[in-house]
């Protein structure tokens, strides 16, 4: 038998067209709209501000007390300012589709530089250029703002910086009688020397995507050594990396790094255990690492040193990458560009939040400020602080913020190659070809040498 | 033959009603249908005819273009570097979960049936419990169960020589985690469709089998399954076109390890898809996965209605 007759198909069937060709206009009808918003907010009008427009803030759990301390220091504006906590990771995918809707982008948002990336190329076209809002006195005492400026422009005010150090057990190192490596050839000696007086010590952890950060990032590998907004440096055969490959692999057999990520249980375990004897890592690794986890069993006063980190000995001079550090981005069409710049400024250089800020302040004269939450801490073995504002001018930009991730691909590559036991110089190769149509994908241009 | 039977017997009562009886009966039937259809328009059709407009559509300076884009977004899709891996990766993936889940839930509805009474239904009613448990954080106990450090099946992983979570983490045990989750979490719902479609298979059929001599394993091969055929069916293509559409397992799973990711983020074809659209800005190729989607799940619906006799023996039964 039939469900239907021919005409009581014909008859539902076209009902069910109707209503879909129904929503189709309707979908049509909407988007015309759509286009001429687009357009509007493109126009000059916008930019000339509004100083009695709201705005609206992006900030983490984290940063919201940090704007609630810019409204309660200037009541005139608090009202004007509504805080919103997003999961900024989400930040460009939603500016995509504010794109396309025409409205709802935020004004300020706390977002990492490499989100900044993503969001300034033309498709997303969403930042402000910040430079006629901060004078070149006040850049000029930022570091690491090189992540800021994208062909030219200041995209975004570094809010912390996350500056690589070398981190190192100074009770260890003066039981052992060791001292601490300068160069990234005395690192990988000692490590050799460890490996065999003392086995069963680490002075790294390589199982995780920061390896590229921290090793690669410190010697100036080119991964991601953006040329401009569309064209990009990507070379694994450069000897800037095929040197960090050799020392890990060095490391690696003599057992010297931990084959685990910083954060995997058996590297906490092996700080529990008093194992670590260094680590090269973030500057917040000695607050919300070797004092929240590794040292927290047994805490021992003095214990954790800290020290620059190491320069490779042909190098004229150090390089250093980062895990993390954020900045605060303004959007280019913000109906209120003074409110939404002095806030910014606010956040970034006024020592009411930073003197006082969970991680490195990037502004220096309120990282100065700011020495004062570290430098009574019984967990350091000497003031962290100097080493720490040292190691910041180590930041460099041809360590670039771009708009592929590095550190998944690295991941995907290397260390899983790593687990299944080959070595991290077989492994540049296919890094290299995974790398490059990633950085196609995001619109640039690869070149694999600089001209 | 059914068609006269079935003319006859509308007209038989609703001689003089017939026609004012029709337009109520159409109208019930619409309204009943209709918070479904209105849904079904609102998050399925309307999505999927933007999805359409969208794959012929190119950005520029993040501004749509409507039909700017002809098929060059088709053909990019299809070019993409990533396409293939993801299709490989999600084929792979349905060659493993597919017949797994239907095996396994057979081989479970044919032994509960096969054994009745209060603890078959306790049994029944358990298998069901864990597909109460929504699907993400089912995938998040799911890594404490794939822990070696934390799992209750430690000495097995271990055994199976994954002495830590990041030697389960690898790319190449996907597949077979995701089969184990998405078995516990949706093995319930078809053992009990399984199961009630085995109790609508004859007793006296059975019994005369049975005096004939047959095992009960034999009328769980040779009686049961064949009869209970369509379901297979049934649940073959439902799973089949669930299972394609893998997204949010292997996004959860990425992060198994702090640091670290299993898969990358384009494992599958719908996580491609995702990551053109939201990480690199292109929504007219990630529509046309989408739509690559969409027309193998269209494909499953129309090979279980004009395929097998799935509703067309329903439609019997009840009128």
């Amino acid at each position: 038998m039939k469900l239907l007759t021919e005409r009581q198909w014909r008859f539902h069937f076209l009902v069910f067209v109707s209503l879909c060709l129904g929503l189709l206009l309707a979908a049509c009808g909407d988007s015309t709209p759509t286009a001429a918003t687009g357009s509007t907010t493109g126009s000059p009008a916008a930019a000339a501000g509004d100083s009695n427009a709201p705005i609206t803030v992006w900030v983490d759990d984290t940063r919201k007390e940090a704007v609630a301390m810019f409204q309660a220091k200037y009541p005139a504006q608090a009202a004007k300012i509504k805080i919103e906590i997003v999961d900024r990771s989400a930040f460009p995918g939603k500016v995509l589709l504010f794109n396309n809707t025409g409205k709802g982008w935020p004004d300020v948002v706390f977002a990492e530089p490499n989100l900044v990336a993503q969001v300034a190329d033309p498709a997303h076209n969403y930042p402000l250029d910040l430079t006629p809002f901060v004078s070149a006195d006040i850049r000029s005492k930022f570091a690491g703002l090189s992540d800021c400026t994208f062909d030219g422009k200041l995209l975004c005010l570094r809010n912390d910086l996350a500056q690589n150090v070398l981190w190192y057990n100074k009770k260890l190192m003066d039981q052992f009688g060791y001292t601490v490596p300068k160069t990234w050839e005395d690192y990988t000696a000692l490590g050799l020397k460890v490996a065999k007086e003392h086995p069963g010590y680490v002075i790294g952890a390589v199982g995780d995507s920061q390896a590229v950060n921290m090793y690669f990032g410190g010697s100036n590998c080119p991964l991601q050594r953006a040329l401009s907004n569309s064209q990009v440096l990507v070379n694994t055969a450069d000897p800037n990396c095929t040197r960090v490959a050799t020392m890990l692999d060095t490391l690696v057999a003599a057992k010297a790094v931990s084959l685990v990520g910083p954060f995997d249980p058996d590297f906490a375990k092996l700080g529990a255990d008093n194992k670590i004897l260094m680590l090269p890592a973030a500057s917040w690794y000695g607050e919300y690492v070797f004092k929240a986890t590794y040292y927290k069993a047994n805490p021992t006063d003095s214990a954790l040193g800290v020290a620059e980190p190491p320069k490779w000995a042909a190098d004229s001079k150090t390089y250093t990458a980062a895990q993390g550090g954020a900045a605060w981005t303004v959007y280019r069409n913000t109906k209120n560009p003074k409110l939404a710049t002095d806030l910014v400024l606010f956040l970034t250089t006024a020592n009411d939040y930073q003197a006082k800020a969970p991680t490195f302040p990037a502004y220096i004269p309120a990282a100065d400020a700011w020495h004062a939450t570290i430098q009574n801490d019984k967990l350091y073995a000497t003031d962290p602080y100097p080493v720490l504002k040292a190691s910041a001018a180590y930041l460099y930009p041809e360590w670039s913020q771009v708009r592929y991730d590095v550190t998944t691909s690295y991941s995907k590559i290397v260390n899983a190659g790593l687990k299944d036991g080959k070595t991290i110089a077989s492994l540049m190769e296919p890094f290299q070809k995974d790398l490059v149509p990633l950085a196609g994908a995001q619109g640039y241009e690869v070149v694999t040498k600089a001209t | 033959m059914e068609d006269t039977a079935r003319v006859a017997r509308v007209a038989k009562p609703g001689e003089i009603l017939r026609p004012k009886k029709k337009l109520v009966r159409y109208l019930a039937a619409y309204l009943f249908s209709l918070p479904y259809i209105i849904l079904m328009l609102a998050f399925g059709v309307g999505p999927a005819i933007y999805a359409l407009i969208i794959s012929f559509t190119s950005y520029k300076d993040g501004q749509p273009q409507y039909f700017g884009a002809g098929l060059s977004n088709y053909s990019k899709a299809v070019g993409d570097f990533r396409f293939g891996s993801a299709v490989g990766n999600i084929a792979q993936f349905l060659i493993i979960s597919v017949p797994l889940g239907i095996a396994g839930v057979l081989a479970i509805a044919l032994l509960l049936h096969a054994r009745q009474g209060w603890y078959t239904d306790f049994l029944r009613t358990l298998y069901f419990v864990p597909g109460a448990v929504a699907g993400p954080t089912a995938i998040l106990l799911a890594i404490f169960m794939f822990d070696p450090r934390l799992s209750p099946f430690a000495p097995i992983l271990k055994s199976l020589g994954f002495q830590t979570i990041g030697d389960v983490a690898r790319i190449q045990n996907l597949p077979v985690m995701i089969t184990l989750i998405g078995f516990f979490g949706g093995a319930g719902g078809w053992i009990a469709i399984f199961y009630g479609a085995l109790q609508s298979v004859s007793k006296e059929l059975l019994e005369a089998a049975l005096i004939d001599g047959c095992s009960a394993f034999q009328s769980a091969i040779r009686i049961k399954l064949p009869l209970i055929s369509r379901y297979i069916i049934f649940m073959f293509i439902l799973t089949f076109a669930g299972n394609i559409q893998l997204f949010a397992e292997p996004l959860i799973l990425n992060n198994m390890v702090v640091g670290s990711t299993v898969a990358g983020p384009t494992y599958s074809p719908n996580m491609l898809s995702y990551f053109l659209a939201f990480s690199e800005g292109n929504f007219g190729t990630a529509a046309v996965i989408s739509l690559l989607m969409v027309s193998v799940g269209l494909l499953g619906a129309f090979i279980i209605i004009y395929g097998t006799k799935f509703y067309q023996t329903d439609a019997t039964s009840a009128s």
